[in-house]
């Protein structure tokens, strides 16, 4: 007999001794098994008094907003962030699965990997929920902005001009009607055509572009005069930018902060070469704290105890994933892994409910 | 399930139970998207809540069977867990059930109306 088989009274590499003598008890079970299992049954109680209280709340005060009013749950939710990390917590599990079954066969190394597997996996749940936290909690804004490309731009280089049309196309993304899309798809097509004028004919768009920067504002016009300066001391064709001195651009802006000065000075920060001209909500979706409103308070409580749980599974993986380095962690040791496994299902079967009763439901007209 | 007696029974064992976690997980997979995609549909409200209600118990059941071990392990382990999942289904349906009661007013308990309170235990 080893050493190590004098210590544990089997060979701990043998996965059938070691549960052989792990089972000697009255009930045939594990001990640490058998506890875990009562955790589970009580920490089903402690989630199913959470849920209901947030679907009771969610009744009573439909609109439970008490700042800003009704509170726009299906503007606020990302369903499909929420179904992708859905999905990441259910092959999580199956990661798991997969884990537990290694270590019974006393496979070490095919442990390890879907340990790895799962602990990522966990970290793309965190991250997406945090990720959706802070979303939720700035709200979101939907602007109509008018713009002027700036006059300053009028000396730079030609690839500027593509740089416009870029940005066209990018604001038409976050663009949900289709009259935007257009401006930005003329925007994009003028940009275009201006590439392949002559100086001379370039030199005659600037003026009309001066004067339709007349019609939007003398501060617009004298920018324009500058820039049309600055063009006749440049050799060479003009650049491109200066062309579309005085073209009104316009369109819809998204961004995930509810407060429209500082919607605006990001979209000024991401478009440095446009002058606002006007910029206010057309839409926008208040943020959500704990103290604003009741769905507030029991969604972040209900989801964020979630959130914690799976912050502790992914702590108790690493380090069973780092005891394993150490070589101590043996077949013997299956029963460890397995208790630590079905405290991951449980979290992922919560996550199940939690998906459907407060995440679905909401989408149900 | 009895346990195996040899490594080889254990092997095999826990090679059947692989392809059977490979089957469930592809199962949850189609089931979550089934759940997203019926949320859009212009069902009646009562049709799509059953189903997402079945859809969800389905997917439960399933995790606790066979990636918990439930159907590999002793019975006790269910029962433990049963009576877990009885007492907090209880729990929900009696608070749910108690705060449907459209007689309570719950905005007067709410604001701490002491008077309310007191006719609602009177």
């Amino acid at each position: 007999m080893s050493t190590a088989e004098a210590a544990h009274g089997h060979n701990p590499d043998d996965p059938i001794a070691a549960h052989h003598e792990l089972t000697q008890t009255n009930t045939g079970i594990e001990n640490k098994k058998l506890i875990m299992w009562l955790f589970l049954a009580s920490d089903c109680m402690f989630f199913g008094t959470l849920i209901s209280t947030h679907l009771i709340y969610r009744k009573l005060y439909p609109a439970g907003h008490f700042e800003e009013g009704v509170v726009d749950v299906t503007g606020t939710f990302d369903i499909e962030l929420t179904s992708f990390s859905t999905f990441i917590l259910l092959m999580s599990s199956f990661l798991m699965a997969l884990a537990v079954s290694a270590m019974h066969k006393g496979q070490v190394k095919s442990f390890r990997n879907n340990v790895i597997g799962v602990i990522l996996f966990g970290l793309i749940f965190l991250g997406g929920q945090v990720y959706e936290f802070q979303h939720f909690f700035h709200g979101q804004g939907w602007y109509e902005w008018k713009a002027i490309p700036r006059a300053e731009g009028t000396a730079a280089h030609h690839g500027e001009a593509a740089t416009h049309g870029e940005e066209a196309v990018e604001t038409a993304a976050h663009t949900e009607g289709a009259g935007a899309e257009e401006t930005a798809a003329a925007m994009t097509e003028e940009a275009a055509s201006h590439e392949g004028e002559t100086a001379e004919t370039a030199h005659e768009t600037t003026e009309a572009a001066m004067d339709n920067a007349a019609a939007e504002g003398a501060e617009a016009v004298t920018e324009s005069e500058q820039a049309a300066e600055a063009t006749a001391e440049v050799a060479g064709p003009p650049a491109e930018s200066e062309l579309l001195v005085g073209t009104l651009g316009n369109g819809k802006y998204f961004h995930d902060v509810a407060d429209t000065a500082e919607a605006k000075h990001a979209f000024e920060e991401k478009h440095p070469n446009w002058e606002v001209t006007e910029f206010k909500q057309a839409k926008v979706v208040p943020g959500l704290s704990l103290q604003n409103s009741l769905f507030g308070s029991t969604f972040y409580v209900l989801t964020g105890t979630h959130g914690t749980h799976v912050a502790i599974g992914i702590l108790w993986l690493f380090s069973m994933l780092i005891y394993s380095y150490s070589g101590r962690l043996r077949a013997e040791n299956a029963v460890d892994v397995e208790i630590a496994g079905l405290y991951w299902h449980f979290v992922d079967i919560v996550w199940i409910i939690i998906f459907t009763a407060v995440y679905l439901v909401e989408y149900v007209v | 399930m009895s346990h195996p007696a040899t490594y080889a029974e254990l092997l095999n064992q826990e090679n059947q139970r692989y392809h059977a976690f490979i089957n469930l997980a592809l199962f949850l997979a189609v089931l979550t998207g089934i759940e997203i995609v019926l949320i859009f549909i212009p069902f009646p409200f009562w049709i799509i809540m059953s189903m997402l209600v079945i859809l969800s118990a389905v997917k439960f059941v399933a995790v606790i069977l066979w990636f918990m071990h439930l159907i590999y392990d002793k019975l006790l382990c269910l029962y433990l867990f049963t009576a877990g999942m009885i007492l907090a289904t209880g729990t929900m349906i009696a608070l749910l059930a108690l705060f449907n009661n459209d007689m309570v007013d719950f905005d007067a308990m709410t604001g701490w109306n002491l008077p309310a309170l007191v006719r609602l235990v009177a």
